[in-house]
């Protein structure tokens, strides 16, 4: 099994994915912080994560999909605290033999992490000339 | 005995803490101190309805027992990603 997770400060940066130097896809996900929220600018997301909860779980994910789908390698990396608007939050790269099962797993992944792994996020709003949030509350998953 | 419970996104902002202490009795299991704290902490009950308990850092079942020294974690709903 060739899985790499990781929980980084802030934005992630460059990713260098799980050896899969045999595998004919691989796929990958970015999830970017948007700029708005219900009509509303953001200045970012701040991420909570409890770990080492967090990290086991996305293990553990990583494991049972590479056994369900076959899959030659997961990488995930995925943010703590502040992520500024249009940055990565999380990135998520699987590669197998062929696309169908790459793909598959790619879905179920992003599914089962909004579900089964404790990370919160909360919105900033902009419009806080001191970079404080001047309200915020829980961002839509 | 005493356990805290640990608190995560909204539930943290719902009482402005991070934890929350409850008298259990000794041997108490999972479905008992997320009645215990629902009863204690009314603000917490739509967190408890829709939450789950982590022991150790996993998952527990309704009839997971408590011991001492156990971490025990709200897991409220989650919003990765």
């Amino acid at each position: 099994m060739n899985v790499r997770i990781e929980i980084v400060d802030g934005p992630v940066g460059p990713v260098e994915p799980a050896h899969a130097a045999e595998s004919g896809a691989v796929v990958t996900f970015e999830g970017v912080v948007r700029p708005m929220e219900d009509g509303r600018p953001l200045v970012g997301l701040d991420y909570q994560t409890y770990e080492p909860m967090a990290q086991r779980q996305m293990e553990q994910l990583a494991a049972e999909l590479t056994t369900k789908h076959g899959l030659d390698s997961v990488t995930v990396v995925h943010s703590r605290g502040r992520v500024p608007v249009r940055e990565r939050s999380l990135v998520l790269v699987i590669a197998a033999g062929h696309r169908q099962p790459a793909l598959a797993a790619m879905a179920e992944y992003i599914d089962r992490l909004k579900r089964d792994v404790p990370i919160w996020k909360r919105a900033v709003w902009a419009g806080d000339p001191a970079g404080k949030p001047l309200s915020s509350g829980e961002a839509k998953p | 005995m005493q356990i805290d419970v640990l608190l995560f996104g909204g539930a943290v902002a719902a009482v402005e803490a991070d934890r929350v202490r409850l008298d259990v009795g000794e041997g108490a299991r999972t479905e008992q101190v997320l009645a215990r704290l629902r009863e204690h902490e009314p603000r917490l009950r739509s967190y408890v309805d829709a939450g789950r308990l982590a022991v150790n850092h996993e998952f527990a079942g309704p009839d997971t027992p408590i011991k001492p020294g156990d971490e025990v974690a709200l897991i409220t709903m989650v919003s990765g990603g």
